[in-house]
């Protein structure tokens, strides 16, 4: 299976053939020759890498990782704790495998700041959508690419695998905003189009490539200072990027051993729920872990349908024993690989949704949106894992101790992958130079 | 009576509902995936898939001359073609989610209900509205007809069966009684009894006079759906901790609890001859299963 679904081009519509139309590609002011020139000159070889899970739709948190088991039978739930092997913290039963690695997660009780739409915007981004600089927020993948570029020629920093589904927002693999389309992430999952060439064959761009160069060549005779030498190199790694196989050999399933994707627990193509939000596909968590391996930045990608109002799309419990048991085999096996393979310590795994559910189980046997409190979980990328932050009520209603917020996490994890959040700007539409994170969010001490 | 499991089969979201063909050579499966699949058996092969609701299907039965009839969350009803394609036949009028329907066998009537607390009645053959029953006083979970067309049933969160005359187009009576939402009611082949079954776990046998034969506990909550052999003998039922029970009828005594999904079991129908027995559930996949009289 390649889980580049006939390739695609950029989630923004803008091709990787369009971007390098005449070598003009407006990367926020640099086109990829330059870029990928700077990246040759700082010699920047960084591994660091995030794998960001979207739990499409708003995780039960009292029914994963937070279970109220002294709380009214109304909100209580049907799902009982289990111990983990970290002493003290229990969570549901049907994370049995999950339970058996939490030394290697911290889990958030007690995230905030949800602005409450269902939405992936604010998971990808840190930000709301309102009152957004111009241009727009960039998403962490953006920012990441516009700050670090790639790792190598041939290589994007910023992959989305969420595919297109009916409730887009919950597909939204992360914005460029004001870190320029050029930034947007590379979508193999996105329909009706074809890995980064748009239809043109590998012979064609070769033939248009060799009319650049000999167009190239002209100019160089001209230009005898040299400088096009190394914007002429830069234009083969931008063309590496299309001909290079080794995104597309990350992509493709099919050279994985299936033993290896047995143990991810494949999963199912389709769309969860009804075709609106992002399938229950562990394939896309091993996809995600062949992509950071293969050197990309950031990996985004949405999971599962995890808004359960209740019937008559089955009650909250029903969904979580669908969901929980893959859930659990998946992101243990991305845990375990990680580790083996000795990725876990440069990886960072954040898995998280747009908001918590509510503590009353409503008529339908459903939980509704519940902004005030949700839950994360984080591991790898050096993090001090094997603990909790924060708390929340008998009831799960509200922290009570150590509230999180959105950009905190943000703020972590662009400092696990080498950002430093309190220093690091990019120019928004206007020039400005803008933080990526409010000044008043910092790195969780607990974890960093 | 033993359950011998011959197949498995999957959806790609929770699998609610079967229907066997009247000669037994095909099943129809309604998933929350917004499809109908069709299987050829006994080997399980996939034949065909029924596309169009626009959400998920809660109901799928054979209609008398080989169409089948769907129920959607989508808010209508469709009649499609036996060999599959596209809907012949989309009712329209409810008002909010469907959650159950029913057909009558040896007929062309099909029933629907759901959320607004409405059971409609259709007639498969002409694509008429033939009655709009209202008098539940909250989501209606499941609906039955008899063989004859002369009597449905419904249930609820109301916690109150429902028997309705389809002659009248009345409420006949009802029958209080549960503690908690009714998930499945079924009518006995021969038209004297119903089943229903609760989501307090209790399985209720009523006469159509309204009064309660039998009230049995099971440990099983919520049950999710219920039906009879086709002989009487025996009576299913499919519930919450992913078990299928069965029931002598005579003796109301529980003769197998056979383990078979991982989740809630939505549906469990036999086959006409009552040879075959198949089972959906929340867990994506049906089962077909051998029916094993013993002694």
């Amino acid at each position: 299976m390649n889980t580049a679904r006939a390739g695609s081009p950029f989630c923004d519509g803008v091709s990787r053939r369009t971007m390098l139309k005449a070598g003009a590609l407006a990367m926020g002011g640099l086109s990829l020759p330059q870029l990928l020139a700077v990246e040759e000159a700082t010699g920047r070889k960084s591994q660091k890498s995030i794998i960001m899970v979207f739990l499409s739709g708003g995780p039960p948190h009292q029914d994963m990782v937070d279970l109220k088991m002294d709380a009214p039978v109304e909100i209580r739930g049907e799902f009982k704790p289990i111990p983990t092997n970290v002493p003290g913290l229990d969570i549901c039963e049907h994370l049995p495998l999950l339970a058996q690695r939490m030394d290697r997660l911290a889990v958030i009780r007690t995230l905030v700041g949800s602005v409450g739409r269902h939405d992936a915007f604010q998971c990808v981004t840190g930000h709301g959508p309102l009152n957004q600089p111009p241009g727009g927020w960039p998403s962490l993948g953006s920012a990441v690419s516009k700050l670090q570029g790639a790792t190598e020629s041939g290589m994007l920093p910023f992959v989305g695998l969420a595919p297109r589904m009916k409730n887009r927002p919950w597909g939204d693999p992360g914005q460029s905003g004001f870190a320029g389309q050029a930034h947007a992430p590379y979508c193999p999952n996105a329909e009706q189009a074809q890995f980064g060439l748009n239809g043109l064959s590998l012979d064609q761009l070769h033939n248009r490539k060799a009319l650049l160069d000999s167009i190239d060549r002209l100019n160089r005779q001209a230009d005898k200072s040299g400088a096009l030498e190394g914007l002429a190199k830069n234009y083969q790694n931008a063309f590496g990027l299309l001909t290079s196989s080794k995104l597309l050999d990350a992509l493709d399933l099919e050279q994985e051993d299936p033993r290896v994707r047995d143990w991810y627990g494949r999963g199912a193509q389709e769309n969860a729920g009804y075709g609106d939000a992002g399938p229950l596909m562990n394939d896309y968590l091993l996809a995600a872990r062949r992509l950071v391996e293969a050197g990309v930045r950031v990996v985004t990608l949405a999971y599962g349908r995890w808004d359960w109002h209740g019937r008559p799309h089955g009650t909250n419990f029903e969904n979580a024993r669908d969901h929980l048991p893959i859930f659990d085999q998946g992101l243990s096996a991305l845990l375990d690989d990680l580790h083996a393979r000795g990725m876990d310590k440069d990886v960072t795994v954040v898995v998280w949704g747009e908001f918590g559910r509510t503590p009353v189980i409503n008529k339908n046997g459903g939980r509704d949106h519940w902004p005030q409190v949700g839950c994360a979980m984080l591991a790898g990328g050096g993090l001090r894992t094997g603990q909790v932050i924060g708390a929340t009520n008998k009831l799960g209603e509200h922290p009570v101790e150590r509230p999180v917020h959105f950009q905190e996490v943000f703020a972590t994890l662009y400092q696990s992958i080498g950002i430093d959040p309190a220093t690091a700007t990019l120019p928004d539409q206007g020039g400005r130079p803008t933080y990526l994170v409010d000044s008043m969010y910092s790195p969780l001490p607990e974890l960093v | 009576m033993r359950l011998e499991k011959l197949l498995s089969l999957t959806h790609g979201n929770a699998a609610y509902w079967s229907a066997f063909s009247a000669a037994g050579d095909r099943l129809a499966t309604a998933s929350l995936d917004n499809t109908v699949k069709l299987w050829s058996l006994p080997d399980g092969a996939h034949v065909g898939t029924l596309k169009g609701h626009g959400d998920g299907v809660c109901f799928v039965g054979y209609l008398a001359d080989g169409r089948i009839a769907t129920v959607g969350l989508d808010r209508t009803a469709r009649v499609w073609p036996a060999e599959g394609g596209s809907a012949e036949i989309t009712f329209t009028g409810h008002q909010d989610y469907l959650t159950s329907g029913a057909v009558q066998k040896s007929g062309m009537l099909l029933a629907s209900a759901g959320f607004d607390k409405t059971v409609r009645l259709w007639d498969a053959q002409s694509g008429r509205s033939l009655a709009v029953l209202t008098g539940h006083t909250a989501n209606i979970q499941c609906v039955a007809l008899s063989d004859s067309g002369k009597l449905a049933a419904s249930g609820g969160d109301d916690q109150i069966v429902h028997l309705w005359n389809l002659e009248a187009g009345t409420l006949l009576r009802t029958m209080p009684g549960h503690t908690r939402g009714i998930e499945g009611v079924a009518f006995s082949p021969d038209e004297t009894r119903l089943a229903s079954a609760c989501a307090d776990g209790c399985l209720k046998l009523w006469n159509l006079g309204g009064e309660l034969i039998a009230n049995i506990k099971t440990d099983a909550i919520p049950l999710k759906s219920v039906c009879f052999s086709p002989d009487g003998r025996w009576i299913a039922a499919g519930a919450a901790d992913g078990a299928i029970r069965v029931w002598d009828y005579a003796s109301e005594k529980l003769i197998a609890t056979q383990p078979a999904h991982r989740n809630t079991v939505y549906g469990v129908t036999f086959s006409q001859d009552g040879k075959l027995f198949a089972s959906t559930g929340f867990d994506r996949t049906i089962h077909v299963w051998r029916v094993i009289a013993e002694g």
